[in-house]
């Protein structure tokens, strides 16, 4: 197949780059006007201090630190679940995993810069290169982080570069800007081979480095002696809510990119479908860490733990949890254990709920331990302030713009993988399949897949 | 743009990831040197600095290995 026969076969998915519509400046105008009054928020911060926050003793942490632990929670969509899905050879993750890619890298970008913003004093960050203390959780978030979106970026490039060479090859005003990044690719044997074996390593990294990331943000709370915080199960109960949140995202990502750019041939109703899945078992996974998180707490019956809890329960924040409880876990398990509501309209409704479930719970983690705190000091109320609105805002109108952006520069969807899809996986998932059932190895005992690639 | 112009605008760009693992291991190094001085969990700090160096060396490498695979001339 030349590569004139492949544009003209996936010329809808080099389509956002070339024609854009009025729409879309439209939004962009609208997105960058909500960016711009959360920098100016910003800048007001900067002048004014942390006063210009709802954050007050005790509750000395609040919305910056809540966006964070979701934002990089939600980054968990990209590198991992691509990671996972590449390894373990599934053959729909094709028109997926470059957008769950391009979230990672947006949103951890996004969420890195939180912590600064809530330093209120940015410049302090500098103490952390000169007197940092290597056992200090917060210094291996930053490590962890750094090398996540590190690890993130290269893994969404290397893939990336096949499609690049494409857009390189067709020319236009940006030929220059795709000729850099092309790296001299031309599909050569022995650059696609070279290209295939970083890959595999970057994916193999690429998990163990994600989970690190999410299992030391809980660490920042668990390693305190906090009431609500002091858990041994917060590890991995992060990294499955982290993997919750970003499944949903994706699904979101998806579903608004298919609508807009007319992706219907390639993100089919099944994608949806086994995402659908996915997340139920995340769903219920998440639901078990959460009640046995609760159950254990409530049988102890320590009495500042005690009022942490009623305050998520029924006190101040309650209706928050209860929120949260019905967004990530009545809604979705509703939704998707069900056949008929199983659809793609219940996938997205179900997802959005996720995402705003996950968001609460980052909330209901954070905030009531702080205002209940250990010392007898009278209970906290935290009402976040303008200045947090505005800036949480400017994330989020930051991270669609991010994706628009990328949308005008790259395929959304991998065009080289979609085309090897078509090419090779069709033969290798027969020769495979028959490998898995009884009965099938030759007369020398060899299977049938590992001749195919002999 | 000439041939030599983008081979060393891409080396540039491939330099920024070996700044970063550079950087990250002078700033580990010098809070090993501190964790040293202060006897402050000094074989905990070692063992996470190695271990840290060590993916951004591996990233840096493998970006590398790419780079330098895809521009060798075919034989």
């Amino acid at each position: 197949m030349s590569y004139q026969d492949l544009h003209d076969e996936d010329e809808v998915l080099f389509r956002p780059i070339y024609q854009t519509s009025r729409t879309f400046y439209v939004v962009v105008i609208a997105l960058a006007a909500v960016f711009l009054f959360g920098l100016g928020c910003y800048i007001h911060q900067l002048f004014y201090g942390l006063g210009a926050t709802g954050m007050d003793e005790p509750v000395s942490w609040a919305f910056y630190i809540v966006d964070f632990v979701f934002f990089i929670g939600i980054s968990h969509a990209g590198t991992l679940i691509s990671a996972i899905l590449r390894l373990s050879k599934a053959e729909w993750r094709r028109p997926i995993t470059r957008m769950a890619e391009v979230i990672t890298g947006i949103v951890l970008a996004i969420g890195g810069l939180h912590p600064i913003i809530d330093l209120g004093r940015p410049d302090r960050i500098l103490h952390l290169f000169e007197r940092g203390r290597l056992q200090s959780p917060l210094l291996w978030d930053l490590t962890s982080v750094t090398a996540y979106f590190t690890a993130s970026t290269i893994y969404l490039y290397v893939p990336m570069i096949p499609d690049i060479a494409l857009l390189r090859d067709r020319g236009g005003k940006l030929h220059n800007f795709y000729r850099i990044l092309a790296w001299g690719y031309k599909g050569t044997p022995r650059q696609k081979h070279a290209l295939e074996r970083a890959i595999n390593i970057l994916m193999v990294m690429v998990i163990p480095i994600a989970v690190s990331v999410h299992t030391i943000i809980a660490w920042i709370f668990g390693m305190t002696l906090q009431p609500g915080w002091h858990s041994t199960i917060f590890g991995p109960y992060f990294v499955v809510g982290a993997i919750y949140s970003g499944i949903a995202a994706l699904v979101i990502v998806m579903v608004t990119f298919r609508k807009i750019f007319h992706f219907e041939d390639y993100l089919k109703e099944i994608h949806f479908r086994y995402l659908g899945t996915l997340l139920l078992v995340v769903a219920l996974l998440w639901t078990y860490f959460t009640f046995a998180e609760f159950l254990t707490t409530f049988y102890g019956h320590e009495p500042a733990e005690m009022r942490v809890f009623l305050y998520k329960f029924i006190g101040a924040y309650a209706p928050f949890f209860w929120a949260m409880v019905f967004c990530n876990f009545l809604l979705p398990i509703v939704i998707l254990s069900n056949k008929k509501t199983k659809t793609i309209p219940g996938i997205l409704v179900a997802s959005i709920g996720v995402v705003i479930g996950m968001w609460l719970e980052r909330l209901i983690i954070i905030i009531p331990t702080l205002a209940n705190p250990r010392l007898p000091y009278p209970t906290g109320m935290y009402v976040p302030s303008i200045t947090e609105l505005g800036i949480a805002a400017a994330a989020t109108s930051a991270f669609v713009l991010g994706f628009m952006g990328f949308s005008k520069l790259f395929p959304l969807i991998s065009i080289w993988e979609t085309k090897e899809g078509r090419e090779h996986s069709i033969h290798e998932v027969s020769m495979r399949l028959r490998d898995y059932l009884p009965g099938q190895r030759d007369e020398a005992g060899v299977e049938a897949s590992v001749k195919a690639e002999i | 743009m000439s041939d030599k112009k983008v081979f060393t605008i891409q080396l540039i760009t491939l330099s920024f990831n070996w700044l970063l693992a550079i950087g990250v291991t002078w700033w580990f190094v010098h809070l090993v040197i501190i964790a040293n001085q202060v006897k402050d969990a000094q074989t905990a700090s070692l063992w996470i600095s190695i271990l840290a160096i060590t993916v951004f060396w591996i990233l840096a490498g493998v970006l590398s290995y790419v780079f330098f695979s895809l521009h060798r001339k075919e034989a």
